[in-house]
């Protein structure tokens, strides 16, 4: 699959979570994004220290300003399982706009076409670092990084952008 | 196994069915049934749809009659196998299963999955809680392993707050679990968990394991520390 690109539509997938009643839900990525604007934020995996103490901060910093700037959802994908995904969640404790989904079997990543091999790492295949951006499941912005970097993935690019 | 049975056998039929699909090109699939037999079975077929290839790999790993790995068993020798770990410094460092046990009493216990909730909550906080009276019996080494890559794993160390009392050790790409031959496919569960471990806690010396409680896929029955106290 070629990655993503600006003008493609959102594919289908769905991703995992536990909601606040610790119930594991699956949600479609259509039922989340259409007639929406939303932000995906990609990221190689979680706990790892740039995701976790860069990027993903960034986000959850900038959450309030890009909902005032009409931004629906906010969703950070990793290929982790949901128990991981939820506990790493958790630490986040300031957070209250962002979604951290499970992309557990890694599918919606390969959808995308966003797939980063990090099996030498003892990773398996995970997700590229990106940071894109949908209006009713049209992508308006991809940004996009060369496997797990941090240039231009950033929620300053996003609202930048905005 | 009996859900890894099932699978395979219907997967078996979902690519005999192809067989009869002459439109698509021909390929060699090697196939493990689920049958005493010890020769693999050999099908020349056409390639199974996009869809049933997960079904593949799931026959592959999870046949309980696979006759590459069998299952270890008490008085076998522990295959090497590489781990890893964050030190203390934070650095990524590796540790190989015969540094763990060579010339010493090691226990090694796995979870499924580490922040999965019997695992949290249960299984390693009591090898925590018993680590000083097992180490008092003799027992040199208590490592935990789970097919999570390190970082999870240091994450989860810190979560329940684990001091140097049990290492918690990353099977990354889940080698020593295959090796072990203990693998737990959760591929078609909708938590996209994938090939995990069993649960299961073992006694080695010098490599050699003397005890070794293992359970049926998740469970939590007799692998935890309370047995492996009362086996000492």
């Amino acid at each position: 699959m070629a990655p993503i690109a600006v003008g493609a539509s959102l594919p289908e997938g769905s991703l995992q979570w536990f909601d606040e009643s610790d119930q594991l839900q699956s949600v479609s990525v259509h039922g989340l994004a259409k007639d929406k604007k939303v932000v995906l934020v990609g990221v190689p995996g979680a706990f790892t220290p740039t995701c976790s103490m860069q990027h993903v901060p960034g986000f959850i910093q900038s959450a309030e300003e890009l909902k005032a700037k009409g931004v629906d959802e906010i969703l950070v994908i990793s290929v982790n399982d949901p128990f991981v995904m939820k506990a790493w969640a958790e630490t986040y404790s300031e957070n209250n706009h962002v979604k951290f989904l499970a992309d557990g079997s890694g599918k919606y990543t390969e959808a995308l076409g966003l797939e980063l091999d990090l099996s030498e790492k003892g990773l398996g295949t995970r997700s590229r670092r990106y940071a894109i951006f949908a209006d009713d499941l049209i992508v308006k912005v991809a940004n996009i990084e060369e496997g797990g970097a941090f240039t231009i993935s950033g929620a300053e690019d996003i609202l930048k952008a905005l | 196994m009996a859900t890894a049975t099932t699978t395979a056998a219907t997967f078996s039929t979902a690519v005999r069915r192809l067989c009869f699909q002459t439109s698509l090109p021909s390929t060699s699939i090697r196939l493990r049934h689920v049958t005493t037999s010890a020769r693999p079975t050999r099908l020349i077929s056409t390639p199974t749809p996009h869809r049933l290839l997960p079904l593949l790999r799931l026959s592959a790993t999870a046949s309980p009659s696979s006759t590459t790995t069998s299952t270890i068993s008490v008085g076998d020798k522990l295959p090497d196998a590489t781990l890893s770990y964050f030190g203390s410094d934070g650095e990524l460092k590796t540790i190989t299963v015969s540094d763990l046990t060579k010339g010493k009493k090691t226990i090694l216990f796995a979870v499924p999955g580490a922040f999965t909730p019997t695992c949290s909550q249960k299984h390693l906080p009591g090898f925590v809680e018993k680590a000083k009276e097992l180490k008092a019996k003799g027992v040199d080494v208590i490592a935990c392993v789970s097919v999570n890559d390190a970082f999870v794993m240091k994450a989860w160390k810190e979560d329940l707050k684990v001091g140097d009392e049990v290492l918690l050790l990353s099977d990354g790409n889940g080698a020593f679990t295959k090796a072990l031959g203990v693998e737990l496919d959760l591929s078609d569960k909708p938590v996209g968990l994938g090939v995990r471990s069993r649960r299961y806690s073992l006694l080695a010396e010098d490599g050699v394991v003397k005890v070794l409680n293992l359970e049926e896929g998740g469970s939590f029955t007799n692998s935890g520390a309370e047995d492996m106290l009362k086996a000492l």
